[in-house]
């Protein structure tokens, strides 16, 4: 059952991209994902994270593209970390300029932030429970698509965020992110007919 | 079989967006649905901080002119440095475009509606202590929506959000905090800031 699904999976995206003419100029219908090791520097904490990011982007348009993100924090490169644990979600929308394989873009990215610091409170002596907190990532990158189902990108992301209910009041985990890798797409829209 | 069925769906739906959005009339019938960030101006007492918060929202438009906007959010802020605060919007506002061409690059728009609130203040040093409530609301204001694509815009708006509900105040002496409600009805408000990225589904009726 599970061989026979798989098969037909195979079968149907196999189909959906090799039905797709060769040109990747216009990138409508283009369903891109990733997997990548991300290197952040929070900018009011001395603390330089890595996380494990993830995301899926869809373009319905040339220009446009629709992407959700995920990060997993996954140690912090200092001795002392901020954090304990964090994971951050976003979803939202991308501009971009393609020309020929390459593509710049820029985009702004709603989010939550699931983060639970390390500092310890200073007047329970326990460390910070976790929380949700709202938060919002700006995205710069460049993606380079040099074959039918591959591209090399690299990004930038600024993520806003406040942990609150500190003794301070609040602390600042604003943080600069940046990545790089190898991302896979298909095509996932039926090229129109040329006259 | 669930994970089969949701790619095939997800194939599905991607296929189907990828094309222009088929317009069978007017603009009424247009569901959207978007994404927001949002930044509350509280003006509560002097212990009260900027809120940011995170929310989602899906738009039916009316007509040319009318669109509907059903939103929830979540925002935090500091009250001053002894607690914090969570609010969490649901509700519906009513915009009325300005102009009548739906593609200009700039479409002004006023709006007004109405939202349930659920609002609870914590203790900094103790996530026992806590206080919280539900109140009714009504919110007017007005924005402008960026026409990015056909089926893609943002949209930024100001609203002054008017609250119903038991009154809650914090303050603190000597390290302690006390959260105080109010007996009966009372009113309290904030203006947000919202900036929304929005995109076209499809064509209703």
């Amino acid at each position: 059952m599970v061989k026979k699904s798989f098969f037909a999976i195979v079968l149907i995206i196999g189909f959906q991209s090799v039905a797709q003419a060769q040109d990747f100029s216009d990138r409508s219908g283009l369903l891109k994902a990733n997997l990548s090791f991300n290197q952040g520097f929070m900018l009011f904490q001395k603390s330089q994270n890595v996380y494990l990011g993830g995301n899926l982007e869809y373009f319905p348009s040339k220009n446009i593209s629709i992407r959700g993100d995920c990060f997993w924090y996954l140690d912090s490169r200092r001795e002392n970390p901020v954090l304990k644990q964090s994971t951050l979600v976003f979803f939202g929308a991308l501009f971009h300029l393609p020309k020929g394989k390459n593509d710049f873009y820029t985009g702004i990215q709603p989010g939550f932030a699931f983060t639970r610091p390390a500092l310890l409170s200073l007047v329970t002596d326990r460390s910070y429970p976790m929380r949700m907190m709202p938060s919002l990532a700006l995205s710069l990158g460049y993606s380079f698509y040099f074959s039918r189902f591959c591209n090399f990108f690299v990004g930038a992301n600024y993520f806003v965020l406040r942990y609150r209910g500190a003794e301070n009041g609040s602390l600042k985990l604003d943080e600069f992110m940046i990545s790089g890798g190898l991302g896979f797409h298909i095509k996932v829209k039926k090229q129109k007919p040329v006259n | 079989m669930k994970i089969i069925s949701s790619l095939l769906a997800l194939l599905f739906f991607t296929s189907v967006n990828a094309q222009p959005l088929k317009q069978k009339n007017s603009q009424a019938g247009i569901f959207s649905l978007g994404v927001r960030t949002s930044i509350g101006l509280v003006n509560d007492g002097q212990w009260q901080r900027t809120a940011f918060g995170t929310g989602g929202q899906f738009r039916i438009q009316f007509s040319d002119r009318v669109n509907t906007e059903w939103f929830a959010d979540h925002l935090k802020a500091d009250l001053s440095d002894y607690a914090w605060r969570a609010d969490t919007h649901i509700g519906w506002s009513v915009m009325y475009y300005l102009t009548k061409q739906p593609q200009t690059l700039v479409r002004p728009y006023i709006l007004a509606g109405h939202c349930f609130e659920y609002l609870k203040f914590t203790d900094n040093t103790d996530d026992s202590n806590i206080a919280e409530r539900w109140s009714a609301s009504v919110q007017g204001g007005m924005g402008a929506q960026f026409t990015i694509t056909q089926r893609l815009d943002l949209s930024l708006a100001a609203q002054y959000m008017l609250h119903l509900g038991t009154k809650i105040k914090a303050d603190n002496a000597e390290g302690v905090t006390t959260f105080s409600k109010s007996e009966g009805l009372g009113i309290h408000d904030h203006i947000l800031l919202h900036l929304s990225i929005n995109y076209k589904i499809a064509d209703l009726w």
